[in-house]
């Protein structure tokens, strides 16, 4: 979980609230995609609080 | 006249060969036909295999042949075509099979108003022919670029502008900058040389310059940097100039960016929507789950009500019936269970009295004991004449042995 990127973050994050939305989950998978989103909200927040962007400069032949 | 002989003649003659050798000499001798620039209207160009270039240079008045010799024809940076107004240097030679004065040109270029533009559109129009610019060739950029390159010279703002929207709007990015010339001779080889570095080591390029003049920028309309733009191995964003200049790079670049500025902003999504993205899911998330449970509680209620509550009281009934009657069959049997303890407790102290001498004694037996307390059970326990105590229910006499009688004797 840990490891996840913050577009794979994000994308499951989106494909969890659409699969909430299509409303045809059972309670149990209900609350559970819901939990899992939850937690990958928080994912997506650590990522992007963390972010600083990185510079490298590729040297000449 | 007659007096010369015509032999005479012959013999004083120059043959055509001398004759144009010395002109020859005599043009090459010439410093005003050395390394001359010559400007003219090009004509009656011709280019056979052998890569030679031959044309003529005109104005109104006169014309001269031209040859542009392999090498020079190959470095030319625009195709010769009638019409074109040029600058031609080179030197003017006899060609001595033909005895015409030509000039060897080392290099030519177009000059006047559309002098660049013709350059650039005859490049244009050769890669487009060649289907580099076509639009199934483009291909769509990354949503969430984790490598950026950035191909860029290393003086001037454009570097540090484009970082600064890199990092404003995407700090998750990596930023690779391959830094360049992006003017003068060497400008076009270092920018194909810095894409190529850049290759398989990220998922969109930026190549980006700021702005100058025609000349300045003119490295850009190169044909070997259209071809590293083509080759490269992810999508690049081309940002040259200002807004009003368009480059053959522009063309070949999968998305073309008016400014360096802008193509960071195309390059990447921006921080902000992505939080908001983040907040919509998120409030999604509360208000689907809301729902589902909703949605669960309903479908409980209406199955609740399909199951009729009456069938549920009856049975409750009858079981509360069951129970009561069975705590009535518990409260029987715990009722003869004690009754059957007691009954079995009074049997018990029956047996218990049945064996205690006070009862034998109550019944007329009696007791003797010996003036020592010894219980008196044989004859020969005492001896005539001893005191001994006979105990009965209601108390005790004293009584003295007068003679011992043996039971059968």
């Amino acid at each position: 979980m840990t490891e996840k990127t913050f577009e794979e973050a994000l994308e499951e994050l989106e494909s969890k609230v659409e699969a909430l939305s299509a409303g045809h989950l059972s309670l149990a998978d209900g609350l559970r995609t819901y939990e899992e989103g939850v937690a990958l909200v928080r994912v997506c927040d650590e990522r992007l609080a963390e972010a600083e962007l990185t510079v490298t400069r590729l040297s000449g032949e | 006249m007659q007096t010369f002989g015509v032999a005479a003649l012959a013999r004083d003659a120059l043959t055509v060969t001398e004759l144009v050798g010395a002109l020859r000499s005599a043009v090459a001798r010439h410093p005003a036909l050395t390394d001359v620039l010559v400007r003219g209207e090009i004509g009656s160009v011709s280019r056979p295999p052998s890569g030679v270039a031959y044309f003529v240079l005109k104005d109104a008045e006169a014309q001269i042949a031209c040859v542009l010799f392999r090498s020079a024809a190959a470095a030319l940076r625009f195709e010769l075509r009638d019409g074109i107004e040029v600058v031609a240097r080179g030197d003017v030679d006899v060609f001595p099979a033909r005895g015409q004065a030509q000039l060897v040109v080392r290099d030519v270029s177009p000059i006047g108003h559309g002098a660049f533009w013709l350059s650039f559109e005859q490049v244009r129009d050769r890669l487009a022919a060649e289907g580099l610019f076509a639009p199934e060739r483009k291909r769509p950029l990354p949503a969430f670029p984790r490598r950026i390159g950035l191909v860029t010279s290393e003086a001037g703002a454009v570097l540090h502008d484009v970082l600064a929207v890199l990092g404003r709007r995407y700090p998750l990015a990596e930023v690779l900058v391959s830094p360049c010339l992006v003017q003068g001779e060497d400008a076009p080889v270092s920018i194909a040389a810095a894409l190529d570095r850049l290759a398989g080591r990220v998922d969109v390029a930026i190549l980006a310059r700021g702005g100058g003049s025609l000349e300045d920028l003119w490295c850009f309309n190169d044909e070997r940097v259209a071809r590293a733009i083509v080759r490269f191995s992810a999508p690049v964003v081309s940002a040259v100039g200002h807004e009003t200049d368009v480059t053959i790079a522009d063309f070949a670049a999968d998305v073309r960016a008016p400014t360096p500025s802008a193509a960071a902003e195309l390059a990447t999504p921006d921080v902000a929507d992505l939080k908001s993205r983040i907040e919509a899911a998120r409030a999604a998330l509360r208000s689907r789950v809301r729902e589902t449970i909703e949605a669960w509680r309903e479908a409980v209620a209406t199955l609740g009500a399909r199951i009729r509550p009456e069938a549920i009281r009856e049975r409750v009934q009858d079981a509360r019936g069951r129970l009561a009657a069975a705590g009535e069959s518990l409260r029987k049997e715990a009722r003869r269970l004690l009754s059957a303890g007691r009954d079995g407790l009074s049997g018990v102290a029956g047996r218990l009295e049945a064996v205690s001498p006070l009862a034998t004694i109550a019944r007329g037996f009696a007791v003797v004991t010996r003036e020592d307390g010894a219980l008196v059970a044989s004859v020969s326990a005492v001896s005539p004449g001893d005191e001994i105590t006979v105990h009965v229910s209601d108390g005790a006499l004293e009584a003295v042995v007068e003679e011992r009688r043996r039971n059968g004797a």
